[in-house]
């Protein structure tokens, strides 16, 4: 009798097998989830705003986060400011002003580090061809002072407004956003590019309809791996504010899809979230947030962990089955089972898809409702 | 295919006792063919940690041995043309068994040289950068060097131990294997240290070569069981590179031939063996062979590497199954963990035909 039992659950395993397989087509793009958001604290976030201005920016060690910040102790309206940590487990230190060779008394925003540290890019209306123009400042070391800010020039800025910039890892692609004619409507994200970085930028190209619409087109990040985009949009089909949306290719050869809104927990419905940038190592998304609760004040800045799906097959454990599903789909682009090295996968199941399965080996899962 | 899975891995619990031990094979030996290998002959193979250089010793003007060099553009290159290293290095007397060091900077050797402390002494040359030609030798001197014997330097992958054979202050027998360390690569090198007697015996050891991870040495001996056969090559290991060495072996004589084998170096992956013959088939007195050494990838045998091998490495995860610890090296690393599952996916889908 019992020798009947044990071999009726073998063969219900092979039937769960065989059920999620058929799962595996509904849930194919669910390769990685945002998980729960948390403030980054006293020593970041203020009664003032922080992130509001345009936003943040993560070195690639991740060990210094520079934002705008109206708080007091600085030199004028916004700031950018500085907080920095020893190690990736520790807590913010408190944070500090750049000082008054970069800050104005203008409206001084949107900080983007470079991914060598050495050139922070920010926007500021203290002057220049008109509206918000670009500009950058940049130092010698990592160890050094920062220079006197430069505007990026006529080719760059317009007369309108350009602000939030976002720069390539190899410092090759400025992307932003600007009123400048020729978009599709209100703001736009646009990209200009350059040979070396020691080439002048080229003139700026409208990253066009999929990316952009008729609605607000702001602050933009894409991977190192050109493979995921962020962008923060008052789109309709939103939250009713401003959103993060994101999107995806398995190949930077490959055409962006319209992005999505990345919803809850991230988004929340009637407060603005802006300002998406991803962490070097893709697991940690970092975001400006408006009157969200457990604010500090009116914009703070927040982080919420990305997530890549291991349980692949939903039965509440990562095993070995979950490594036959992805040697089942070895050298394919199945979606499910591309999750590594980055959570967002590199469009082939390999590998680094096993390493991060190995990472959470025999960690269990709550079954999902 | 699922529904076999359960199955086999049934019968794979009651095949793992069998095959606990078989982690690893070494392959048929293979001449190094020319340009490396001549009528001249060659010996004494060291190898760079990024397998693109070959050093060993040739036939210099006179006769006495040189160091040459061959290099290759990639690994799936073949070998270029030997150059020898000029007479800044080399000198008029025996000049051989080399050692690089992993960063490629650092070139120790054995030589004969006038000046030295005794009959056979240890020497360093160093260059910048490996575009760079290399320096005049250093002797480097007591306590590595001494009036006696002192000969086969290997420079470990942190350059922080040198091991050497050595006829001074002999303990276990004819010559032993010492090691000399030293806090960091600015300091001098430190009182040499007998091996003891796993690695060293009553007989005759020499050539250590140790794996990058620290838990393989490759030596040759001699009349180590008291009977006087062929030089051959042994291996010791242990189970972190900070133990005492627990076991050495003669390597099978599928490596070793009834001829003289000697001057074991292994490469930095642990995936190939080179070593010094006189076996048949050869170009010169002595020539260079290689040897691979595989990790068995088919853990449950059945001829093909696929899911139901990588469900017995999760079966094993975090324990010391040797049968499932095939990563990094081909000897493992003690721990069965992603390092396996790595090269496990290396060999995914192969076919492996099964053992009579």
């Amino acid at each position: 009798m019992k020798k009947t039992i044990s071999l009726d659950s073998r063969k219900a395993g092979v039937l769960v097998l065989i059920l999620t397989l058929f799962l595996i087509a509904e849930v194919v793009q669910a390769d990685f989830i945002f998980g729960e958001p948390t403030n980054l604290g006293p020593t970041v976030n203020t009664a003032s705003g922080e992130g509001g201005w345009g936003g943040l920016s993560i070195s690639t060690d991740e060990l210094s986060i520079y934002f705008d910040s109206d708080m007091s102790g600085g030199y004028g309206s916004s700031d950018l400011w500085v907080a920095t940590r020893a190690t990736t487990d520790d807590e913010w230190e408190q944070s500090v002003n750049l000082g008054s060779v970069v800050n104005s008394s203008s409206r001084d925003g949107s900080p983007c580090i470079s991914a060598d540290g050495l050139s922070l890019y920010f926007n500021s209306n203290r002057g220049g061809y008109g509206g918000v123009d670009l500009f950058v400042t940049t130092r010698e070391t990592t160890a050094d002072d920062w220079g006197a800010p430069s505007n990026l020039g006529s080719v760059v800025n317009s007369s309108g407004g350009d602000y939030m910039s976002h720069i390539s890892v190899d410092g090759l692609s400025l992307y932003f956003s600007s009123t400048r004619p020729g978009g599709l409507g209100n703001r736009d994200l646009w990209v200009s590019t350059r040979a070396t970085t020691d080439d002048d930028w080229g003139e700026p190209v409208n990253l066009g309809p999929t990316l952009n619409t008729s609605s607000n087109e702001r602050r933009m990040w894409i991977s190192s791996d050109g493979l995921m985009l962020l962008l923060q949009s008052d789109r309709p089909k939103g939250s009713g504010a401003v959103d993060i949306y994101m999107t995806t290719r398995a190949t930077i050869n490959d055409d962006w899809t319209e992005p999505v809104n990345i919803g809850s927990p991230v988004n929340v419905s009637v407060i603005s979230d802006i300002s998406p940038v991803v962490s070097s190592d893709g697991r940690t998304l970092y975001f400006s947030s408006y009157a969200r609760i457990g604010n500090y004040g009116a914009w703070d800045l927040w982080q919420a962990p990305i997530i890549p799906i291991v349980d692949l097959n939903s039965d509440g454990i990562v095993n070995s089955a979950d490594m036959c599903i992805i040697v089942d789909h070895w050298g394919t682009d199945d979606s499910l089972c591309d999750i590594g090295p980055m959570p967002w996968g590199d469009g082939v199941v390999d590998v680094q898809d096993l390493i991060i399965l190995a990472e959470h080996l025999f960690e269990e899962f709550p079954p999902a409702r | 295919m699922k529904k076999t899975i359960p199955l086999v891995m049934v019968a794979i619990s009651i095949l793992m006792v069998e095959v606990a031990h078989a982690d690893y094979t070494f392959g048929t030996p293979e001449n190094l063919g020319p340009p490396i290998n001549s009528e001249a002959g060659a010996a004494s193979p060291t190898i760079s940690y990024d397998g693109l250089e070959l050093y060993f010793s040739g036939t210099g003007e006179g006769g006495m041995a040189d160091l040459w060099v061959s290099t290759r553009p990639t690994m799936s290159d073949p070998w270029g043309e030997p150059v020898n290293l000029g007479p800044t290095v080399n000198s008029a007397e025996w000049d051989s068994e080399a050692s690089i060091s992993a960063d490629g900077l650092s070139l120790y050797f054995a030589s004969q040289r006038l000046g030295g402390l005794g009959e056979m002494d240890i020497y360093v040359t160093t260059r910048p950068t490996k575009n760079d030609p290399w320096s005049e030798p250093v002797n480097l001197g007591p306590p590595i060097n001494s009036a006696a014997w002192d000969d086969t330097p290997f420079i470990s992958a942190d350059g922080l131990e040198l091991y050497f054979v050595s006829t001074k202050t002999v303990c276990y027998g004819e010559s032993d294997i010492y090691v000399s360390t030293r806090p960091t690569k600015d300091d001098p090198w430190g009182e040499p240290v007998n091996l003891g007697p796993i690695v060293n015996s009553p007989g005759w050891e020499g050539c250590p070569n140790l794996s990058s991870d620290g838990r393989v040495l490759f030596i040759y001996g001699f009349a180590r069981e008291g009977v006087v056969g062929p030089v051959d090559i042994w291996m010791a290991t242990r189970p972190t590179k900070n133990d005492d060495w627990t076991e050495c072996v003669k390597l099978s004589q599928e490596i070793n031939s009834p001829a003289i084998d000697t001057n074991p170096c292994i490469s930095s992956d642990g995936s190939v063996l080179y070593l010094q013959s006189q076996r048949p088939g050869g170009l010169g007195e002595f020539d260079i062979w290689q040897v691979s050494i595989d990790p068995v990838v088919d853990l449950n045998s059945d001829g093909m590497v696929d899911a139901a091998d990588m469900c017995i490495v999760v079966d094993n995860w975090g324990t010391d199954n040797s049968l499932c610890d095939i990563g990094p090296m081909p000897w493992g690393d003690g721990t069965v963990d992603v390092q396996d599952l790595i090269v496990l996916a290396e060999h995914l889908f192969e076919e492996i035909p099964l053992a009579q």
